[in-house]
């Protein structure tokens, strides 16, 4: 690649989601669990995605790629594209040519997420058998390669094994192997590192940090530790309740945030610089799905709460500054306190 | 893989050495002499004796057991009380019969319950999962006695497809062997494919939820290899432990089968064994279905070993 189309591929939008909304089946009906997301990702970018659980961060990126459950989940969207696919039209199948060599996802649960009944090897090279049509010897060794790749050490011994066999950062360590196997334009890393130790945590936030940076992929890396996040992305989308409520570049967030959630994420974040300080917490719990608050989604819970913030529509996503969005009516007069 | 099968086969034997002991022990506890069986009602105490000693029922039991188990070691299952032909020989030409049929009904209760399984637990819900589990309970319920006589009513008698009694042998005809073999097959095996179907259906649920099986999704096979190999493999497990349970249970059942269907099996030599008190027959019967069963049950072993990796020795 010459450094003129580097350039020009550095800014390419590899993702682009407009107005997504994602309903599920529950017991008492249907129900939005993501509510209108709109968001791109260029080329290189590492964008994070923010929130509590059951904020609507996972079910985003599943139903992008196609991977709930699709008798009980409702996708729709204005866009949906990826590099120059239209997601919206692409059948079951054309969608699986698409997961793969196109997007991939990297699990939390290193656990579970691997079959307990192959060895790590053959659930690495079929996937370069299935996109790439790779056979099974050529499949075979370019898996040890990806094994070593990812710092499994003696990867040719350790392909033959099973995952009970593994540690869990080893088994992490696997599930970027088969990530990268297609050498894919968009990886999704939902939580990869909240099940592991913290040492081995950062091991693998290096790892995933030096892997974009060679082949310069997008990830969107979803989370809710806020530490991972100034650690490892460019951009942040802060997700509550279905919606996003703020978006801005990483160092401008933790500086400036305009929204009261993320202004109490931020405050409930340990500090290496102050360990004395007592931790805040946000108080209440976000609402249930089907059971939206009127008005502002967050005023329950929230310090800064008007008589405006209680009733009518949710307030929209505006503009406070370039690429900082935020979802608060009273951004304006409010000063929050940020976590440089 | 080799170690592990070596090991297990080491641990049937001190069973085996058990179970002969029960195999001897338990005809000592059916009640009736079968020396005053043989010597009938009519005769006197000395021809009682007599037909004891020449057949060594006096002999202390150790004598009886050792003379019994060096015997059988080497083939010799003694000789029929009644018929006077070796039992090793009514044996040779039952079990085949036996075993062809009990086979056949496994395939078959396979080629049923496997597809049913995974249309069901992919369609749960729906009206096709209704209905594969209100067959399957009919399966469950139905005695298979009723069932073959509607199947000899319909297919032979009906219809006309099928012989409705008889067997001939699969070296000598395949072609007839298996429309002989077809219907007391499907008899046999339709409870145990209503089992299966039910288990793996179960199964097939719960590995469906698993995050490997979202994992493979994300890799983005085909739904056949996701189903066919990420989901079967470990979902198999169950059905296999089932399976083992029914091959001993599909011997006993093949003994009423071959009654109705009139197939030459072992069932008829145990029947007539038993109803005779023909000690040396019912010890061999036994004795053969035992191990039979230790091996299907090695057999189940050894499948555990290879789908599920975690129970190989390392």
């Amino acid at each position: 690649m010459t450094a003129t189309q580097n350039a020009a591929t550095l800014t390419d939008t590899t993702l682009e989601v407009d107005n997504l909304v994602v309903d599920v089946l529950t017991e008492s009906g249907w129900a939005t669990v993501v509510d209108g997301v709109s968001f791109s990702v260029r080329r290189g970018e590492t964008l994070g995605i923010v929130g509590e659980s059951g904020s609507g961060k996972s079910v985003t990126c599943l139903s992008i790629a196609g991977l709930m459950p699709p008798k009980q989940t409702r996708v729709r969207a204005d866009t949906l594209r990826l590099l120059d696919h239209d997601l919206t039209r692409l059948s079951p199948k054309e969608m699986s040519d698409v997961r793969g060599p196109t997007i991939s996802m990297i699990f939390q649960e290193p656990m579970s997420s691997l079959n307990p009944a192959f060895t790590v090897g053959d659930q690495i090279a079929e996937v370069l058998r299935r996109h790439e049509g790779a056979s099974r010897r050529e499949s075979k060794r370019r898996a040890v390669e990806l094994l070593d790749r990812v710092g499994v050490p003696s990867p040719a011994r350790r392909a033959t094994q099973y995952p009970f066999e593994f540690s869990g950062g080893m088994r992490q360590r696997v599930m970027i192997a088969i990530a990268l196997a297609c050498n894919p334009d968009v990886i999704v890393a939902d939580e990869p590192t909240t099940a592991l130790d913290v040492t081995v945590q950062a091991q693998i936030l290096e790892l995933l940090r030096e892997i974009q940076r060679e082949h310069g992929m997008s990830v969107i890396f979803i989370t809710h530790d806020l530490g991972v996040v100034a650690d490892i992305c460019d951009r942040v989308l802060v997700m509550y309740a279905g919606q996003i409520v703020e978006s801005a570049g990483l160092d401008e967030l933790f500086e400036d945030p305009r929204h009261p959630y993320m202004e109490g994420l931020l405050a409930a974040m340990p500090r290496m610089d102050n360990p004395s300080e007592a931790l805040a917490s946000i108080p209440g719990h976000p609402p249930r799905v089907g059971a939206m608050p009127e008005g502002c989604r967050f005023h329950p819970r929230c310090r800064y709460a008007a008589e405006a913030c209680t009733g009518g529509p949710t307030p929209p996503l505006e503009l406070v500054a370039a690429h900082h969005t935020t979802r608060c009516l009273r951004h304006a007069e409010l000063t929050l306190k940020g976590n440089p | 893989m080799l170690k592990f099968f070596l090991t297990r086969v080491a641990t049937t034997v001190p069973v085996l050495l058990l179970v002969t002991f029960v195999v001897f022990g338990l005809v000592l506890l059916i009640p009736g002499d079968p020396a005053v069986t043989i010597a009938g009602p009519e005769a006197t105490v000395e021809q009682v004796a007599a037909v004891r000693e020449r057949l060594g029922l006096d002999r202390p039991m150790v004598v009886q057991y050792w003379d019994w188990i060096t015997s059988a070691l080497s083939g010799d299952l003694g000789t029929s009380l009644f018929t006077s032909r070796p039992v090793a020989t009514s044996i040779g030409d039952g079990l085949p019969v036996t075993l062809a049929l009990a086979g056949s009904a496994l395939v078959i209760s396979l080629l049923i319950a496997v597809p049913t399984a995974i249309v069901s637990a992919l369609r749960r819900g729906t009206w096709l999962d209704r209905i594969s589990s209100i067959g399957s309970s009919l399966g469950i319920a139905l005695p298979s006695f009723w069932l073959g006589l509607m199947f000899v009513l319909l297919f032979s008698l009906t219809l006309g497809w099928l012989p409705a009694t008889g067997y001939v042998p699969i070296e000598k005809d395949p072609a007839a062997w298996a429309s002989h073999i077809l219907l007391p097959a499907l008899t046999l095996g339709i409870a145990g494919a209503a089992e299966s179907a039910r288990q793996l259906r179960g199964s097939i649920i719960g590995v469906l939820q698993q995050d490997y099986v979202r994992t493979a999704r994300a890799k983005g096979l085909r739904g056949r290899v996701v189903i066919g190999k990420h989901v079967m493999k470990n979902a198999s497990v169950p059905l296999v432990t089932v399976l083992g349970l029914q091959i001993t249970a599909l011997l006993g059942g093949a003994v009423l089968v071959e009654q109705i269907f009139g197939v030459p099996g072992l069932g008829q030599v145990a029947l007539n064994a038993v109803t005779t008190r023909d000690i040396p027959v019912i010890q061999g019967i036994v004795l053969v279905a035992v191990l039979v069963a230790m091996l299907s049950n090695l057999l189940v072993d050894l499948t555990y070993g290879y789908l599920n990796p975690k129970v190989r020795p390392r």
